[in-house]
């Protein structure tokens, strides 16, 4: 069995102290910071970022994915406690968990969160481990024209995520994909977009692009909106679930974990899209599906599992195509570039201990992630109380550090306050940043490819169509496109947004 | 003018849209094309400027024969609080260094809410909250940060 001895191979990688020390404090730091209303994944992890920069590649990585799963648990308790969302994946916890809250049973609800995730995390390990081998091999059969094509395909399933137009998110996704074109261009050495301030001459870096729009932008935005401030007491309640209860959650969870690792391996899909699919998979479908909208615990043990399993399968394409499939993948792109990791198929041969590393520290991360939260739920539910007066100015702090040590220096500060302004001014005219980010951080690859296959095809476009990988995945695209106009699917995916809105 | 008199929502995007790809379509202009065979630099921003002009014009022309929202109020107050809050502490923090500059941006972004006092309480938390911050990110994780800035020199 080879996927045992590789992770054999990564158990020992992750296993020793100093990983664990890691993975615990990011763990620990992830649920602390994504606890806090409004704060998501990608705000957590481009906050946190910065104390991983001193540490050794596999270290920082496995730390930065104990951050990515904390945050997204903390999310979740959030929306459980006080129905305050920090991000998309957990709008669908809320719906069901803030009513079972509501009801005395917070801690229920939490518990059946955490022990969902846990089990989704503990089987998508195993598939992760088991499937991403064959699929890096599949990679290396890629070539330029097939990656251009699935670069294509990832963007036209951002679409389906973002609220409003179709054009609306179009747009955004080409004005990413320009923005990615700033700096140095790879092949020609001319300057583009530079405005001629030689501190772009690298282009724009990620982590101030993300945290403009959502630390400085979302700031902007919430001071606006007083309501969101206020923060119900709420009893948490009893934790433990009876037996019979989590008999009761199992199915969903099974269900959950499976469409979560079938939609995280697409590009374009990862935790979002999971939940959702998982929620309303359980609305149609689950024994307690009379209970939804009144607190129904399937549609809190089903979304967290999708959720969770959507979040590490989305992994696979990250490390085996080196494409990432959503903003949060986009920047462990960004940070292991920062230590001078090139991820890609070749990177399970070349750093076989990194890359089995990493692997088993999410299921490290996740039996962590069990064992800390129910002790500490009610440390979580004062944290959740912090005022925002005071939370604020914090982010801010940590945002302009941040971004600071990024290359100590002030014009990435001043490059941060221009994006929280097109932050703000893009939520205002109710246009999604996610579509933008992809296309952003996928740009300069996107422009590679195309010259790549365009150069061994000799200027002939027919090459995308006569390949069958590239082809395949164009058909898909257009016809995603196609369904997305189709009046039936989009008044679903209107009432779907609608839905978790309220 | 019903466009700006209604301040359309959709016709602020489009216009947004339609602004930043000719930006974008001048600036790439001035790269060289080259053709399919051999991709210049101009030739992908070329191609992305006119889908976006494009999409631009698809939502204007929309936001003109469609009953669109209003746009909504723009809150000047923490836009003008926060940017400034920014921009001041991106350059003092080389300048003045993290000591003081990390207590003015904190002091500063507080205007920027309007329910929020500055009392004994919000200075104690600016005290505190520079302590945390020198100790976490120039002591513990060394980041190469100045505590006292280049005035101080």
């Amino acid at each position: 069995m080879d996927a045992l001895h590789n992770l054999a191979l990564g158990f020992e990688t992750a296993g020793t102290f100093y990983n664990l020390f890691y993975c615990f404090i990011g763990v620990f730091l992830g649920t602390a910071v994504g606890v806090l209303p409004g704060l998501g994944p990608l705000a957590t992890i481009s906050l946190l970022l910065p104390l991983t920069f001193g540490l050794p590649p596999e270290t920082s990585l496995i730390m930065l994915a104990g951050i990515y799963y904390g945050s997204q648990y903390g999310g979740s308790t959030t929306a459980i406690l006080v129905n305050l969302p920090g991000e998309a994946s957990s709008v669908v916890t809320a719906l069901e968990g803030y009513k079972m809250a509501r009801k005395g049973k917070a801690g229920l609800a939490l518990a059946t969160a955490a022990i969902a995730s846990c089990f989704a995390g503990t089987i998508s390990t195993l598939l992760l481990a088991l499937f991403a081998p064959p699929l890096s091999k599949f990679a290396m059969t890629f070539g330029p024209a097939d990656y251009f094509s699935l670069i294509t395909l990832g963007l036209i399933c951002s679409i389906i995520l973002a609220h409003g137009s179709l054009l609306h998110a179009l747009g955004m996704i080409v004005l990413g994909l320009l923005f990615g074109l700033v700096g140095t261009d790879v092949t020609s050495g001319v300057q583009r977009f530079t405005f001629g301030s030689t501190e772009l001459f690298e282009g724009l870096d990620f982590v101030i692009v993300a945290m403009g729009f959502f630390g400085i932008g979302d700031i902007i935005c919430n001071l606006e909106e007083t309501y969101k401030r206020t923060a119900l007491k709420q009893e948490i309640g009893r934790l433990v679930p009876t037996r019979a209860e989590l008999k009761q959650m199992l199915a969903p969870a099974v269900r959950g974990t499976l469409i979560g690792s079938v939609l995280g391996i697409l590009p374009g899909g990862g935790a979002l899209l999971s939940s959702f699919a998982s929620y309303s998979v359980e609305k149609k479908f689950s024994k307690e599906r009379a209970e939804f909208g009144t607190g129904a615990m399937a549609g809190v043990a089903g979304p967290e599992a999708a959720n969770n399993a959507g979040a590490q399968m989305s992994f696979v394409p990250m490390l085996t195509l080196g494409l990432p499939s959503n903003p949060v993948m986009a920047l462990m792109i960004g940070a292991m570039i920062i230590q001078g990791i090139q991820p890609g198929p070749g990177i399970m041969t070349a750093q076989p201990t990194l890359f089995w590393g990493l692997i088993a520290s999410m299921w490290i991360g996740n039996v962590m992630l069990l064992i800390l939260n129910l002790p500490l739920v009610g440390v979580w539910a004062r944290l959740v109380m912090v005022p925002y007066s005071y939370l604020f100015p914090t982010i801010l702090l940590f945002c302009v550090i941040g971004v600071f040590s990024l290359s100590n220096s002030t014009f990435d500060v001043y490059l941060m306050a221009l994006f929280g302004l097109l932050g703000y001014f893009l939520h205002k005219l109710k246009c999604e940043p996610a579509p933008l980010l992809l296309g952003f951080i996928l740009g300069p690859m996107m422009e590679e490819y195309l010259r790549r296959a365009l150069i061994l095809s000799d200027g002939n476009l027919s090459v995308f169509f006569t390949r069958p990988i590239s082809a395949t995945l164009l058909v898909a695209s257009v016809l995603l496109l196609i369904s997305i106009l189709l009046p039936s699917v989009r008044k679903t995916r209107e009432v779907a947004f609608e839905d978790t809105d309220g | 003018m019903k466009i700006l008199q209604s301040r359309n929502r959709e016709f602020w995007v489009g216009f947004l849209f339609l602004a930043l790809g000719g930006l974008s379509f001048g600036m790439a202009s001035h790269y060289r094309l080259g053709s399919l065979k051999s991709m210049g630099p101009g030739y992908f921003p070329i191609v992305l400027s006119l889908i976006l002009l494009a999409i631009g014009l698809g939502v204007v022309f929309k936001s003109l024969t469609t009953e669109g929202e209003p746009m909504e109020q723009i809150a000047l107050r923490p836009i003008f609080f926060i940017i400034t809050a920014v921009l001041v502490t991106g350059w003092t923090l080389t300048h003045l260094g993290a000591v003081l500059s990390l207590p003015l941006l904190l002091g500063l972004s507080a205007l920027a809410d309007r329910e929020l006092k500055i009392g004994p309480a919000y200075l104690l938390y600016i005290v505190a909250m520079t302590i945390m911050a020198v100790l976490l990110f120039v002591k513990l994780l060394g980041l190469p940060i100045p505590l006292f800035g280049t005035v101080f020199r």
